[in-house]
């Protein structure tokens, strides 16, 4: 359908978000006003920022592009197609483990047989939690006992709900409703900060529509949004 | 016409491989077989996918003997349930994995009572692996054996031939290309499987990160390294596969 529709002159105005997929309620969650309010089409494509940013690095059709953390941004920069990012929101680690899991904290996590779960040291999650465990001091004995790189951060939230990993990191807003009766959630302290950071492409031909979703989401309504997904403001 | 079309889907297949050829430079491939990662990937990859082919051959076989072979109520839906995770999604076929032998699966009580882990372990790999490719091998080897004349065989019992020596003398040669080719496809598509493979075993340099994984992981971070590990890949696959067919065909 959407092949046929793409052949046409008159294809409705379709505006390509690809975003983190620590993003996707928030960002789906702002689709419907959006479109009835500027007559556009919004199309997601949510997944690892890394994957996201090897897409634009090799020119995929983008207009927007949210990244969770710095370094995959700096890789769309570095392609050209992006000139400027601005942070629109941060997030927070936490420690996740299955509703009836046994252990009680960070010091834990390097206890023999343990399974601990983690997103890929390339994918921003996983590069931040193991920022969070060098801080904690317990990186060593935790990563000794890594059985798993995930190719997002949905993915450890997917093993350590199902009762497969004793443990994960990711971020707070990962622990959404569908999930949340599955997982004990633990408080990481740490001074990790995630910070999403959102672009309109340079090459966009509907940069106008993508600077106005980026000011949908810095404004009142992406910031409540944002807010009630457990997202922290910049 | 027919000339046309086939160099249009020959060049469609051989365009991709071209250009995956066109991104690697002898250097970088030299340097991306020297780096641990990549040969802890290769050395997994052989080590699950030629475990996996042994498990296939052992369990394949006499199943497809008996799907061809024996009238049992139910074989049409016996046949169906082999045939699925050659059309299930591969991740589908993860979590339908997870399910059945994970710790909270129906079997995994039992499994970790008698000591058996599987997701997270090479094991878990093979197990997934299996799954996904004993298929190919079951489903050659069936119709070659519907297709295997059972007068040849009847002619053998009536010279006296016992059981086993049929099988030996006059079946297994008779299917003997089909084996080859079976035993080929079960195998390459067991050098390919990825999303059973992380799903139900996860990914993990030198335990379940296999080389499709491994080409996952270079992908997002260094895509120069997935184009070199993607011809490694295609590399050994293709001379294993040649080499397969032309050994086992030859005889």
């Amino acid at each position: 359908m959407s092949l046929v529709m793409a052949c046409k002159g008159d294809a409705p105005r379709e505006l390509k978000v690809s975003a983190a997929m620590s993003l996707k309620e928030v960002f789906t969650g702002l689709e419907v006003a959006f479109e009835a309010k500027h007559g556009v089409d919004v199309v997601f494509n949510f997944a690892g920022s890394q994957i996201l940013a090897g897409q634009i690095v090799e020119g995929a059709p983008v207009d927007v592009f949210a990244a969770a953390d710095e370094p995959q941004m700096r890789r769309a920069i570095a392609s050209g197609r992006v000139a400027r990012a601005e942070v629109f929101a941060q997030n927070r680690l936490v420690l996740i483990t299955p509703v009836d899991g046994s252990i009680s904290g960070a010091a834990e996590l390097g206890r023999p047989g343990l399974r601990l779960v983690l997103a890929g040291p390339g994918v921003p999650a996983g590069a931040y939690a193991r920022q969070a465990l060098q801080e904690l001091g317990v990186a060593e004995a935790a990563l000794a006992n890594l059985v798993s790189n995930e190719e997002n951060v949905r993915g450890v939230v997917g093993k350590v709900s199902a009762g497969e990993a004793d443990a994960g990191v990711v971020y707070a807003t990962d622990v959404t409703a569908a999930v949340a009766d599955k997982l004990r959630v633990l408080a990481l302290a740490v001074s990790v900060q995630p910070r999403y950071e959102v672009a309109v492409l340079t090459d966009s031909a509907e940069s106008s529509l993508g600077a106005a979703f980026v000011a949908e989401l810095a404004g009142p309504g992406g910031q409540t949004l944002l807010v009630q997904h457990g997202f922290l403001l910049p | 016409m027919l000339a046309a079309l086939g160099g249009v889907a020959l060049v469609f297949f051989a365009l991709p491989l071209v250009g995956l050829v066109s991104r690697a430079t002898p250097s970088g491939l030299w340097r991306q077989l020297g780096a641990p990662a990549v040969q802890a990937a290769l050395w997994l990859s052989l080590e699950v996918s030629l475990v996996s082919l042994g498990l296939c051959l052992v369990l394949g076989m006499p199943l497809a003997f008996l799907l061809a072979r024996v009238e049992f109520p139910g074989r049409a839906l016996a046949r169906g349930l082999v045939s699925l995770p050659m059309v299930l999604p591969p991740v589908v076929g993860g979590i339908a994995l997870l399910s059945a032998f994970g710790r909270k699966g129906l079997l995994g009580g039992w499994l970790a009572e008698v000591g058996v882990v599987l997701p997270f372990t090479t094991a878990g790999a093979v197990v997934a692996v299996t799954f996904v490719s004993m298929p190919f091998l079951v489903m050659t080897i069936e119709a070659a054996l519907a297709s295997v004349d059972p007068r040849l065989e009847q002619a053998a019992a009536t010279l006296g031939a016992s059981r086993w020596r049929i099988l030996q003398t006059v079946t297994l040669p008779a299917i003997r290309p089909a084996l080859a080719a079976g035993l080929a496809l079960c195998w390459a598509r067991g050098l390919g499987e990825f999303g059973a493979t992380i799903t139900f075993a996860g990914n993990l340099e030198g335990r379940t990160q296999t080389m499709p994984l491994a080409v996952y992981d270079a992908l997002q971070t260094d895509p120069e390294a997935a184009v070199t590990l993607g011809l490694v890949l295609l590399a050994v696959s293709l001379t294993l596969l040649m080499a397969l067919r032309g050994r086992i065909s030859r005889r």
